[in-house]
């Protein structure tokens, strides 16, 4: 990746949701990545401030959701001086195909980004198909 | 954690000089959005905005009888959009804790090694890189993470002492503790 030109700032976008929630809260949209390769799907997204034991994935009726929530006592005995960015808690779900194999989906959380590794179903799969 | 004799690099002037612009029309400074009332003593080096544009009044542009076009609630839409988010990486949010000032931003997915902070006199830079990296011979369904290089600094009210400011890089989230020097803080005078 080009790593030569200058980082913008982008706007954290409220999430817009259909449930409601009993509690107040604010919830983002992490920034998302999403590639396939051959073999699994993967997810990447930055959820900066959530920690491992903060944060949610489940699959549920072919819908793949994940939330992570901030600790907001961190920021407790701090008065604001300057703020440019608003903190809240992150939630967003996906729409899975079938092609997933649910069995298999493995989870890693580093620097505030995660990565979901969402492995193809075997039928999925591409296969080679032997002339004879 | 590095300390920087004088002359501090030359790009941290450059940017310096831009943090204060005075409006035209009022005189005022410009400061970015903030509604913090102790912002006032804060110096933030983002580069201000241009001053929006006043629609012209005098004969023939009354409001009751000359309408605006339609597109221009949109357009003025836009413009806020970009004004509240259009400014330096990455974005800062300041506190105050007692007498010391915590400095903290997001930056998820960069490596410490590639994060480069100065601290002198009251002024911070952070710099560096981050990278995003995909699988090989990937096929894209989404791209909203972006890479790049980012170079900030910020004046803050206070002078700092640079021997004990704290760094923290925990779960994509960068805190800098940044005490006041104690030759900075006031010193209370018993009447004799």
């Amino acid at each position: 990746m080009a790593t030569s030109q200058a980082l913008e700032v982008q706007e954290k976008k409220e999430l817009v949701s259909k449930e409601e929630k009993t509690v107040p809260a604010r919830y983002f949209v992490p920034t998302t990545d999403i590639f396939e390769t051959a073999d699994a799907l993967t997810v990447v997204m930055e959820l900066p401030g959530v920690d491992k034991q903060a944060l949610d994935v489940n699959i549920e009726n072919g819908v793949l959701r994940v939330e992570g929530r901030i600790d907001h006592s961190k920021y407790e005995g701090m008065d604001p001086l300057y703020t440019e960015y608003n903190v809240g808690h992150f939630a967003r779900s996906f729409t899975l195909s079938n092609k997933i194999d649910q069995q298999q989906i493995s989870a890693q959380l580093e620097d505030g980004v995660l990565t979901l590794t969402l492995k193809k179903a075997k039928e999925a799969m591409p296969r080679r198909i032997a002339i004879s | 954690m590095t300390v920087v004799d004088a002359p501090f690099f030359p790009a941290m002037t450059r940017r310096l000089s831009r943090t204060l612009c005075r409006d035209p029309d009022t005189g005022k400074i410009n400061h970015p959005g903030t509604t913090a009332p102790y912002s006032e003593m804060m110096t933030v080096a983002t580069p201000c905005q241009p001053p929006r544009r006043r629609r012209p009044s005098g004969p023939g542009s009354f409001p009751a009888f000359s309408r605006p076009p339609a597109r221009e609630p949109r357009r003025a839409a836009a413009e806020l959009t970009i004004r509240r988010f259009a400014g330096a990486y990455p974005p800062l949010n300041i506190f105050r804790q007692g007498d010391d000032i915590v400095l903290i931003t997001e930056l998820p997915g960069i490596h410490k090694k590639d994060l480069d902070i100065q601290v002198k006199g009251n002024t911070i830079r952070i710099a560096g890189s981050k990278a995003v990296q995909y699988g090989d011979s990937p096929a894209l369904h989404r791209r909203e993470r972006l890479a790049g290089r980012f170079d900030r600094a910020i004046t803050v009210p206070v002078e700092i002492d640079a021997d004990r400011v704290k760094a923290e890089y925990r779960d994509g989230i960068l805190a800098l503790y940044l005490p006041r020097a104690e030759r900075d803080k006031p010193k209370s005078i018993t009447v004799g």
